[in-house]
């Protein structure tokens, strides 16, 4: 009998692509693979609202999804490929912004009280955890300030978040 | 205080019944160990020597007789002297035990988890031991010692002379041979030491000595060691053996003096030959009592210093004595007022400074700052969690200082920043505040909250959904409960006709036909509840019936296969992880069977599945057996695989069916399944997820179902019996926090203090309990509410603002916005 791929091995190697974690120790990969649960979500669903304390991050394997703010402006689009919301497995503030569903998806959701219960077995994960973080957020302003445009008045107060 | 008295209180405070009655036995006992000595010698002086028989089994019998109640009282003042030991091991436990919970938080903040259960569990132990034996050991020893002595004296004075004078050299040389033998242990345990910190050392820079080819010089560094380690252990194990042959020396010599000067006396007719037998055993027989002695000031020595430290770690008094004297506790309306309250800490450091404030009775207070401003500390020290240093507290002008614990718990109730759940049941927890203050009241159970008033409190704290989701997770036992399984059979109807399609995306409904990827592998085989218990769950792999089924229909080496790699997967992800709930939620093999299964798979690596042994292979296929592909996502259940198991499906139904029609009932829409929760039960299926809104969905209809069938309190009843686990692990912390408002809701207390009591909610939960606060608690309960987030406070009848342990600005939301000070610059950021 041939085995089939399993749901765990699917995400242990898209654990290793995601730059969160592609750094870590296979052992680590392999838990936070095995912790990891597969959500469906149709058209138009939310996966989360602004205010609520929902603590997951999710990676869109399939469909695409979008971020607004205060359920009208939109924020920024998601699509199969990319991570969302890992700050929320390392804090607990509220979710600022509304995440919809805008086709059908599947992705793979981690809640913060597993990943904490990673990091309490390989505290090694912290630090690296941390890194990356601190590196999105660093390419994320830089990316910001290439494309900033001086003429935009109303710009400049949103800018300087790796002053913090 | 408990960490004041020596050792020697819990020994004249032991039960002195048993140390009397122990007395008088030992005293017995003592007298009956002299009589074979006296036997032997009238058994050679007149039975042997004179030839007479009769005399002979007269002397005989007592000899026996004496042995065997010496030998019974022995053993009796064993039992005495255990029961006395444990008796007091058990009060100090009980006694330390109840002194440490009295010990201030600060105190905690220091102390190690460790050492308190070390000290509690271990440590008391030898003193325990050391109680029960200081009176029976030494006291039947020396008797013994001064009998013999005194028995062989008075057989022969210079005999005797001669045979204790040997023991002055034993008691100077043996202690000094101890010491020596000691100190080359230490020196044995130090160079160990070094030679394991040597050998980590050189693993660690292995690829440094293959890089410099320098085995030769780690060689001779590691050889040094081991010589060294060589000559010390040498001379310990020589002076260590040294002390036996000692003994044993002495022991020997005490015959050949005896032998010497008793024969030369015998001979020459001033001494019996009886006396001499008689001198023999006594001697050998006066080693005994004194190596008792010897191990009794052992076991005295060791007692003692662990008794000391133990003591000494909990030498410190409680802040507030636990109950007042002569007067009821005190019943407070809730006026507080502080006064240039301060709280200094060691260091010096001033947490709190020159505070001043004030609350009538039923006023809310909210408590802002930054962290580390004091907020916590300024609720603390009102509450009386903390023992302030300056200043005063005073409710209803009483001094918080001066009333006792009782006074507090009455009035008061606190839910603390990250708030503890006990292990126990949600009621157990629910229950905790009210069970405190109701403790040694005789009408406790009449005045304990009623079920309403718990699933009141339940619901004002958000916590009621949770706890009806446990009681849906329950299983029923429906020869006790046939009316509440028939009900929820008419409600499983109802939920398939108004909400079957709308839910169908998220539930799995039994249907026969096909293959139920949430329901484990066994459930998809038998599709049905077994009315025989050698059908039921464990046993069903051991079942011979149900054996021969799975070779007939082809499934056993498929699934013992697949037992194979869950448990290989399994174990290569969960190898040495502790047994938390998280890690074994999606885990096919139970927590407590772990263990098993890794040394199953480490044995079985390589073996071909058909050479395995009966019981692995019990293992394997029980393991395949309880897989559920929807939740055990680390292998993949082949389609081949489920092919097989729909078709053995069919062929199971129709083989029991002719065979044995009794021992199933297949799932049938009309009928309840014991062996499934009610939750299932109603679904006639099971959810495929349990993402939170989903989750909802289903709840919202569960909700609707249960009360048109008015089951909803029956239910919640149920949930509340669910088990929350070590610290409330299997609680999320939301529901953490929630359980601790809700037991403080249902304690209804004319003071609260709330230490950002809901950080760990969402806003909805966040605003529906700060709208209760508003509503029913206003103007009946004072509140002081630390909060840390400030969208809540614009209710509050006064706002505090913090700031380096300083009172900044109190007063209502409107008027300190109004005059731009600190909370405005809250509020609005800084910038």
């Amino acid at each position: 009998m041939a085995p089939e791929t399993s749901e765990y091995q699917e995400h242990l190697e898209i654990m290793r692509e995601i730059p969160y974690f592609s750094g870590l120790d296979l052992e680590a990969q392999k838990l936070i693979a095995y912790l990891c649960v597969r959500e469906k979500f149709a058209d138009g669903d939310e996966v989360f609202a602004s205010g609520d304390l929902d603590q997951s991050a999710y990676f869109i394997m399939s469909g695409s999804m979008e971020a607004h703010l205060n359920n009208t402006t939109r924020i920024q689009s998601f699509k199969d490929g990319d991570f969302v919301g890992a700050l929320s497995l390392i804090g607990d503030s509220k979710r600022l912004f509304t995440l919809k569903a805008t086709s059908d998806c599947i992705c793979i959701r981690l809640t913060s009280e597993k990943f904490q219960k990673v990091q309490e077995q390989y505290p090694e994960i912290n630090n690296k955890f941390l890194k990356a973080t601190v590196g999105m957020i660093s390419n994320w302003e830089e990316r910001f300030i290439a494309n900033y445009n001086t003429e935009c008045s109303g710009c400049s107060v949103g800018i300087g978040l790796t002053l913090i | 205080m408990i960490t004041k008295r020596p050792l020697t209180y819990w020994v004249k405070n032991s039960n002195m019944k048993l140390q009397l009655i122990l007395l008088v036995v030992i005293f017995f006992t003592v007298a009956v160990r002299l009589v074979p000595l006296e036997m032997q010698k009238k058994i050679i002086n007149q039975a042997i020597s004179m030839r007479k028989v009769d005399l002979l089994f007269m002397y005989c019998g007592f000899y026996i007789a004496s042995v065997v109640s010496a030998s019974l009282l022995k053993y009796l003042i064993t039992v005495l002297q255990t029961y006395i030991g444990q008796e007091a091991l058990a009060k100090m436990r009980k006694e330390l035990y109840a002194h440490i919970l009295t010990l201030p938080l600060g105190y905690f903040r220091k102390a190690n988890p460790g050492m308190v259960v070390s000290s509690l569990v271990t440590e008391l132990a030898p003193a325990g031991e050391y109680v029960g034996q200081s009176v029976a050991v030494p006291v039947t020893n020396l008797l013994t010692l001064i009998a013999f002595a005194g028995y062989m004296f008075y057989l022969n004075p210079i005999m005797a002379g001669i045979s204790i004078a040997l023991y002055p050299f034993v008691i100077y040389l043996v202690p000094k041979l101890q010491k020596k033998s000691n100190k080359a242990n230490k020196k044995r345990v130090d160079t160990t030491r070094y030679l394991s910190s040597h050998i980590n050392e050189t693993i660690s820079g292995i690829h440094e000595i293959h890089g410099n080819g320098s085995y030769r010089i780690e060689n001779r560094k590691y050889g040094a060691f081991v010589d060294r380690l060589f000559k010390i252990r040498i001379t310990w194990i020589l002076y260590k053996q040294g002390i036996k042959v000692l003994n044993n020396f002495f022991q020997n010599l005490g015959p050949f003096l005896l032998f010497i000067v008793g024969g030369y006396l015998a001979i020459q007719g001033r001494f019996d030959l009886g006396a001499l037998v008689a001198f023999l055993s006594a001697y050998e027989k006066i080693y005994d009592p004194w190596k008792e002695l010897m191990d009794f000031y052992q076991v005295h020595n060791d007692a003692g210093v662990r008794y000391k430290r133990v003591m000494e770690y909990f030498d410190t008094k409680p802040e507030f004595e636990l109950e007042p004297e002569d007067r009821a506790p005190v019943k407070l309306k809730g006026n507080i007022e502080v006064q240039n309250l301060g709280f200094t800490v060691s260091g010096n450091i001033r947490l709190l400074k020159q505070i001043n404030m004030q609350l009538k009775p039923g006023e809310q207070m909210a408590l802002v700052g930054f962290s580390g401003s004091g907020k916590s500390t300024l609720a603390q020290c009102v509450s009386q969690l903390y023992k302030y240093t300056g200043g005063s507290v005073k409710i209803d002008g009483y001094e918080v200082d001066e009333l006792t614990k009782a006074d507090m718990v009455q009035n008061m109730g606190i839910v603390a920043q990250a708030p503890f759940i006990f292990s126990g049941t949600i009621k157990d927890n629910l229950l905790y505040s009210c069970a405190a203050v109701l403790e040694g009241d005789p009408d406790a159970e009449q005045k304990m909250p009623s079920r309403d008033n718990m699933i009141e409190a339940v619901q004002q704290a958000g916590i009621f959904v949770d706890v009806l989701r446990f009681g849906l997770n329950t299983l029923l036992d429906p020869e006790k409960e046939t009316e509440l399984s028939e009900r929820l059979v008419r409600v499983r109807k109802n939920f398939h006709s108004d909400f079957g399609e709308r839910l169908a995306e998220h539930v799995e409904f039994y249907k026969d036909g096909e293959y139920l990827d949430f329901t484990c592998v066994a459930g998809n085989i038998l599709f049905g509840h077994p009315n025989d218990d050698t059908f039921s769950g464990r046993d069903l792999v051991s079942n011979d019936y149900f054996q021969t089924f799975l070779k007939d229909a082809q499934l056993e080496t498929p699934l013992l296969s697949l037992g194979r790699e869950l448990s290989k997967q399994t174990v290569d992800i969960l190898g040495n992880l502790p047994p938390d709930e998280v890690f074994f939620e999606q885990s096919p093999i139970l927590a407590e069977e772990f263990e098993d299964y890794k040394q199953l798979t480490a044995r079985i690596d390589d073996t071909p599945l058909m050479e395995l042994e009966s019981k692995d292979r019990e293992m394997l296929l029980r393991l395949a057996l309880g897989f559920v592909p929807g939740v055990h996502k680390i292998v993949a259940l082949p389609s081949v695989l489920k092919g097989l198991i729909l078709d053995g499906r069919k062929m199971f139904n129709s083989k029991i069916t002719a065979e044995n029609p009794e021992a199933f009932s297949f799932y049938q829409m009309a009928e309840f399944i014991p062996s499934q929760t009610i939750l299932d039960n109603i679904l006639f299926g099971k959810p495929k997820t349990d993402h939170p809104k989903v989750q909802d969905a289903i709840n919202q209809s569960m909700i609707q179902l249960l009360i048109e069938e008015d089951l909803l309190e029956t239910v919640v009843e149920l949930g509340m019996e669910f088990q929350v686990g070590t610290k409330g692990d299997k609680l999320s912390g939301g529901q953490r926090q929630k359980l601790a408002i809700a037991r403080t809701f249902l304690k209804n207390p004319p003071i609260m203090i709330m230490d950002e009591a809901t950080s760990a909610l969402d806003n909805r939960s966040q605003n529906r309990i700060q709208g209760l606060l508003e509503t029913k608690w206003k103007g009946k309960a004072t509140l002081i509410s630390v909060i840390h987030r400030l969208d809540t406070i614009k209710n509050y009848d006064k706002v505090a603002v913090m700031k380096a342990g300083k009172l900044m600005e109190v007063g209502p939301y409107d008027e300190l916005m109004a005059k731009k000070g600190l909370l405005y610059e809250l509020v609005h950021g800084a910038h």
